[in-house]
């Protein structure tokens, strides 16, 4: 697989360093040649805070033609932005934000107002004609789809990124009325993902290849022309590997850190309306416990990462990313001392034998993204929670176990990068560089997880490595469940996540005002408080406000709420709120049930999504004959039905 | 034996072995790749897979290098009697007269070599080697560390009575004609040191 590596946030950013630094020689860090990143990655750093990324040496304006780039989301939007406006009136949230906003909800909630608010959509659409959502468009059109495959169905995306000017004048002249699936199948010339096997007679079958040839003309315009080494940003050096652009995603961002995993849901959704079977992967940093360097505590970057953590792992599958691998920084600080720069590099080190190319001959392309992401996914309903164990060694002949062993357990130079039990796990994917046997790596693996010792559970993907050491990377698939004890033992899954949901909560008891703040709109309040705390919350307010009737505005602001309460019990089923999944997450693991986050939650579209658990109640009761489900409850179903369809490319959406 | 023989003969040895070795590595790989493989590997296949871009600007440097080495080889052993009275330099009366003689000298070494690289397909090799920048960049240092070679050379050739001892001109010619062949062919060694581990 070729990823198109995405940094997001400081975090995000010094990490894509590692993966696209220039594997070439140059003079004084100049070059005439082109950007050589290790196996050909390509990436790009999204942040939110220009003076952030202005600092960075090693990044360039993306707008300006600089590769490796960053890009500043928000930039995208005009100074005299309609939609701007609208949202800074109608729900208090700014658009131009100059980043490094903690609230874990911010870019969640911003990114739900542009797919709600049908006013605001006109307005965007009119401003960024065809373009509901600008931002959306501008990351994946401008930062992303340039360097993958999808560029190939695309002419704009051949423009490059080459300037804002230019994106907002692209996003301005593409025709009006134009859906992103015309787009797509109106240039229809050319095959758009590689494997065969993950072909399907949706959207795909539309962009069949007429000539293979086609995928390679005017690669050299596909990416920014100048680097920041003053080398080409395109990749081709003149070997195979230096043509092929991405054919995935991996996003790489803080959990609970500021930027964060915001960004992560909104693009993975929109790649998806364009080719629903790209895969995308995050590797998620989790927040170190106790206070940060920027000063911000434990509670609140907990809240943080529980909020991004319960986001991405909520989605159904085919509508969020293809997993999530989680390295706890806690683990990495203590091992590295605190040496950031050494902590980036043993991340790219560890991901290496993932990304890796050359494969054994006898196999072939075995580790294709798409391949990767149906193994990953197989018999899952939720995205899976992958668990890195590392180990690099000198070579010798039969190693396989030491390897295995030494990753497993993070010991004598293994890295096990987020706590859990191996033998918890419900399958595991091993990459190796160097020369090993995959029998014995499998029966050492099958030996120290207790997984059955068979090619469908646990998955050894060989590739060639450095001379003189064997390296290996073994994903453990959902480590966790099943042992009611596991949360109150150090060292465990189940025991890092509930402190982390814990920490949360009582962040959301105690800090009610830092989540809710006092001058927000009044909508934008009661969705936060009904998404955070529900009717207690609306309960709460309504008390407070008792004999304020004679103040205007806060008669309003209590008619509001008695409207959203009433509304709420009108329900027949009362929509999840974080507060009350997080103590039903704390319950699953205290029960040993996965997985731990189960429904899907939104702050301003409550109502579109079906509860698992609900989803769950009302399949047990149709297996028993009962006949208890409403209307709306089959309506629900239906549409959760007709998404996952659409989201598999079974059906197209007009 | 002449020191230079000696001197001449410890340049080719070095060549000569890490060609074998180079080889002999590739053998290795191939055959641990058979016996981990379930099914057969054709040596096409695994070169294939064996290969990894090294960069356009590393690949600009080595080649020029291997091109500068052969002129040092040429001018080293060639542009006096150094090995043979007879075949040198100097020997062939109309580069010797003409005043672009070593220029034209340089430029048939230069185009033979290229020539003999372009066709033997070497720039490959390095492909086949995981290098560290470190190592890259020591490889791009062997450029002007030949041109010192080359121009020690032509000093010794073309200066007299000389202004320098000629021990010291010729010793750092040979040493530097020495050190980047070694630098060159690194690669190669220190990927049979781990090999054979």
């Amino acid at each position: 697989m070729i990823p198109c590596v995405v940094g997001i946030g400081g975090c995000g950013g010094k990490v894509l360093k590692e993966f696209l630094r220039n594997q070439d020689v140059t003079i004084r860090g100049k070059s005439l040649g082109e950007h050589l990143s290790f196996c050909g990655i390509k990436g790009v750093w999204l942040d939110s805070a220009t003076m952030d990324a202005q600092k960075e040496n090693f990044y360039g304006r993306l707008e300006d033609g600089s590769y490796p780039g960053y890009l500043i989301p928000p930039e995208v939007i005009k100074d005299n932005s309609k939609i701007f406006d609208y949202v800074a009136d109608n729900y208090g949230y700014d658009l131009k934000s100059a980043g490094f906003d903690r609230r874990a909800e911010y870019l969640k909630a911003v990114f739900e107002i542009f797919e709600t608010d049908e006013k605001l959509k006109d307005i965007a659409r009119d401003e960024y004609q065809g373009e509901d959502n600008p931002i959306q468009a501008y990351i994946w059109k401008r930062g992303i789809r340039p360097y993958t495959i999808l560029s190939l169905v695309s002419n704009d995306a051949k423009e490059g990124a080459s300037s804002a000017l230019k994106a907002q004048r692209s996003l301005a002249e593409e025709p009006e009325g134009m859906t992103r699936g015309d787009e797509a199948s109106k240039i229809g010339e050319v095959e758009t993902l590689p494997s065969s096997s993950e072909k399907s007679e949706g959207a795909q079958s539309k962009v069949r290849a007429k000539n293979p040839l086609k995928m390679l003309e005017g690669l050299s315009s596909l990416v920014p022309k100048k680097t920041n080494n003053g080398t080409n940003g395109s990749n081709n050096n003149g070997s195979a590997q230096g043509l092929k652009l991405c054919d995935s995603i991996l996003f790489i961002a803080s959990l609970g850190g500021g930027t964060g995993t915001g960004f992560i849901n909104p693009v993975t959704s929109y790649v998806r309306s364009e080719q629903p079977n790209f895969p995308a992967f995050v590797l998620g940093v989790l927040t170190e416990k106790g206070t940060d360097d920027r000063g911000t505590h434990e509670g609140q970057r907990d809240l943080g990462a529980v909020i991004a953590m319960y986001d991405l792992l909520t989605k159904r599958v085919g509508r969020g990313v293809d997993g999530l691998i989680l390295v706890d920084n806690e683990i990495l600080l203590r091992t590295f001392e605190k040496n950031y720069p050494a902590i980036n590099r043993a991340i790219f080190d560890i991901m290496k034998p993932f990304i890796e190319l050359r494969n054994y001959p006898d196999v072939g392309n075995q580790g294709d993204s798409l391949a990767m992401k149906r193994v990953f996914l197989e018999g899952l309903k939720l995205p899976p929670v992958l668990v890195p164990c590392y180990c690099s060694q000198k070579r010798a002949e039969g190693s396989e176990g030491d390897l295995v062993k030494k990753a497993l357990y993070g010991q004598d130079g293994g890295l096990k990068l987020f706590d859990c039990d191996p033998k918890r796990a419900d399958m595991a994917y091993v990459f190796t560089r160097g020369f090993v046997h995959t029998d014995k790596v499998r029966r050492a693996v099958h030996d120290h997880t207790g997984l059955p010792d068979n090619e469908k559970r646990i998955m050894v993907y060989r590739k060639i490595g450095d001379h003189g050491s064997d390296e290996m990377l073994i994903l453990l698939r959902n480590p966790y469940g099943e042992d009611p004890e596991a949360y109150k033992k150090e060292g465990t899954f189940e025991n890092r996540v509930y402190g982390i949901v814990d920490k949360g909560l009582k962040y959301l008891d105690e800090k009610e005002n830092d989540i809710i703040l006092a001058g927000m709109p009044d909508d934008t309040k009661i969705a936060l408080g009904t998404y955070f705390y529900g009717e207690s919350w609306l309960d709460k307010m309504l008390k407070e406000l008792d004999g304020s009737e004679t103040n205007k505005r806060r008669k309003k602001f209590k008619k509001k709420l008695t409207k959203a309460k009433s509304d709420l019990e009108s329900e027949e089923v009362q929509p999840p709120t974080l507060l009350g999944e997080l103590e039903k997450s704390k319950s699953r693991l205290e029960m040993g049930n996965t997985p731990a986050f189960l429904d899907e939650l939104n702050i301003f579209t409550r109502d579109k999504v079906v509860s698992a658990t609900r989803e769950l109640d009302m399949a047990q009761a149709y297996n028993n004959g009962e006949s208890s489900l409403t209307e709306k409850e089959i309506r629900d179903i239906v549409k959760s039905e007709i998404d996952k369809m659409i989201a598999a490319g079974s059906i197209k959406e007009m | 034996m002449s020191l230079d023989l000696l001197a001449m003969l410890l340049v080719f040895g070095l060549l000569i072995v890490g060609a074998g070795l180079h080889k002999r590595n590739m053998e290795r790989i191939y055959t641990k790749m058979v016996a981990l493989s379930s099914k057969d590997v054709s040596k096409k296949d695994l070169y294939e897979e064996l290969s990894a871009p090294q960069g356009s600007n590393f690949n600009a440097f080595a080649l020029t290098a291997w091109i500068l080495l052969s002129i040092a080889v040429a001018y080293f052993y060639f542009l006096t009697p150094r090995i043979s009275l007879e075949f040198n330099y100097l020997q062939i009366a109309p580069l010797a007269k003409s005043p672009i003689g070593l220029v034209t000298f340089a430029a048939v070494v230069a185009f033979v070599t290229t020539v003999a690289i372009v066709s033997l397909d070497l720039p490959k090799v390095y492909s086949f080697y995981e290098m560290p920048k470190r190592l890259k960049a020591a490889i791009m240092s062997t450029v002007p560390v030949l041109g010192v070679s080359i121009t020690c050379s032509t000093y010794m050739a073309t200066v007299y009575p000389p202004e320098f001892s000629t021990t010291f001109i010729s010793a750092l010619g040979f040493v530097t004609l020495f050190g980047s062949v070694a630098i060159l062919l690194s690669p190669i060694y220190i990927r049979a040191m781990g090999v054979t581990k």
